[in-house]
């Protein structure tokens, strides 16, 4: 009996077997959940777009503040123009829409493989979101703007928001990543409240280049530097590498010279 | 007589045989996930069910196991409960997950479950393996609550997120927010297991501390 245990043939065949039980539980539990793991990263999103725009206290209701504050837009990010309609018609809404998915599954149709390629992402989407953020349901007017960023750190693509200011489309409102795989601790400190709060009112461009930076000492002298993460230098290389990709003309730089020239020709009109 | 070693298997590794305090076993997890009670609480019993079952699952099969290749059997088992647990986790309690992280998925290689699959499930029945991992969960869970419960009071003053020392009268301490601070507590702990329980203590055989010559 005990030699038959040990043989090659029951070897094989007790690893084979384990495998096929095991692998079916482990399947059956992730597809099972699905759909509610699904519903917990959608409105895990729409609470760090609300994170973002500094509009998440304790105690909002995520779902009915981001009904009634946010504008979900889709725009091309070639042209800058909204393609919000063209989306709902071919995906049937805009949430439905997913842009990063689309990309890091080789879609050819809606994303383009970049020569050009900081933020080492491999693909960009040719549509992207943008959240456009109101004073209330009533009140149209644009108070900021949530643009999604994404780059490699050192372990992960890190997956975030960035708002901007409406007024001048530059002054940063807030910064928060809902997805990393970085080193907690280290380079996982993109997750700290003090070194988020130490975005906000900085500044993004100087005389319309990008000039955000992450620096060791004396951050605070400057509205263009941002405290870097001790012990997490490829981590923050990352998020300015990220941040110049998004901002610049392979990002939305089309779209925020579109807005700023409507606004700008809206001010002369009245 | 046989009711009195389940008892001992289900409580002799709360205090007695404690995988944390005795044999210094799954310190990592100790001190990465007890900066709040919460996160403790979703830790233990993560640890408790793939312990238990983990142990369950191979005394089951205890005798069909090919001696070669049986850590790899023990391991594959526990590696699937884990996933099992992370998919639960972030199917129920989202925020939970994603703040525990890398944490629920390194259960994998928690030392206790590996060495009571290996030192007690491949030996026993599966009624006794299924009782002694629920009984190491709770051993280590009882350490983990009370770092956890030390770390969050005196780290934030709150319990459970709610706070119960205000910063009026309480200036919370970073330090038991950093991981040094759970070592301090286990420290603590161990000293006060091995205070009660003499029988712990090890017999001083490093040398250090005796002056005279042979």
């Amino acid at each position: 009996m005990a030699s038959n245990k040990n043989s090659i043939a029951n070897t094989l065949l007790t690893s084979v077997i384990l495998c096929l039980i095991c692998a079916s539980i482990v399947s059956a539990a992730a597809v099972g959940l699905r759909t509610m793991q699904d519903k917990n990263k959608l409105k895990d999103r729409q609470a760090n777009i609300l994170a973002a725009a500094g509009l998440k206290e304790e105690g909002t209701n995520i779902t009915e503040t981001f009904n009634a504050r946010i504008e979900d837009h889709v725009i091309d990010l070639n042209t800058g123009e909204d393609v919000t309609d063209q989306v709902i018609k071919e995906f049937g809404s805009v949430a439905k829409y997913d842009s990063i998915d689309l990309a890091e599954s080789n879609n050819d149709q809606y994303s383009d493989i970049l020569t050009n390629d900081p933020a080492t992402i491999k693909r960009r989407e040719k549509w992207a979101h943008v959240y456009i953020v109101k004073t209330s349901e009533m009140d149209v007017t644009p108070l900021m703007y949530v643009f999604p960023i994404r780059g490699k750190g050192l372990w992960s693509i890190l997956k975030g928001f960035i708002a901007l200011d409406a007024k001048d489309m530059d002054t940063i409102v807030g910064i928060t990543y809902y997805s990393h795989q970085e080193t907690p601790g280290l380079g996982g400190e993109v997750d700290n409240p003090v070194w988020k709060s130490h975005w906000v009112g900085k500044k993004l461009f100087k005389n319309d280049k990008f000039a955000m930076k992450l620096v060791k000492t004396d951050w605070q002298s400057s509205p263009y530097t941002v405290d870097a993460l001790s012990g997490a230098t490829i981590t923050c290389r990352g998020v300015e590498r990220m941040l110049d990709f998004w901002m610049g003309e392979q990002g939305f730089e089309k779209y925020i010279d579109n807005v700023k020239t409507a606004e700008a020709k809206a001010q002369a009109s009245n | 007589m046989a009711g009195n070693k389940t008892k001992d298997v289900l409580f002799n590794p709360i205090i007695h045989n404690n995988p944390i305090a005795l044999q210094v076993l799954g310190i990592c997890s100790a001190l990465a996930v007890t900066t709040r009670l919460d996160k403790s609480l979703t830790m233990c019993f993560a640890v408790i069910f793939v312990c238990a079952m983990a142990n369950a699952s191979v005394a089951l099969i205890r005798n069909k196991i090919p001696n070669s290749i049986r850590i790899i059997v023990q391991m594959t088992i526990i590696a699937s409960l884990v996933i099992v647990v992370d998919q639960v986790l972030q199917a129920v309690a989202y925020g939970l997950s994603k703040e525990l992280s890398v944490f629920v998925g390194l259960i994998i290689t928690n030392c206790i479950i590996m060495g009571r699959a290996e030192g007690f499930a491949m030996q026993n029945t599966v009624k006794d393996s299924f009782i002694d991992g629920i009984g190491n969960g709770l051993g280590y869970s009882m350490i983990l609550l009370v770092v956890g419960f030390f770390r969050e009071l005196f780290g934030s003053g709150k319990l459970f997120g709610i706070t119960v020392l205000p910063e009026s009268i309480y200036q919370p301490n970073g330090l038991m927010l950093l991981p040094p601070s759970a070592f301090f507590i286990i420290g603590f702990l161990i000293w006060a297991i091995r205070a009660y329980d003499r029988d712990q203590v090890e017999h001083d055989d490093s040398g250090i501390g005796h002056t005279h010559a042979h």
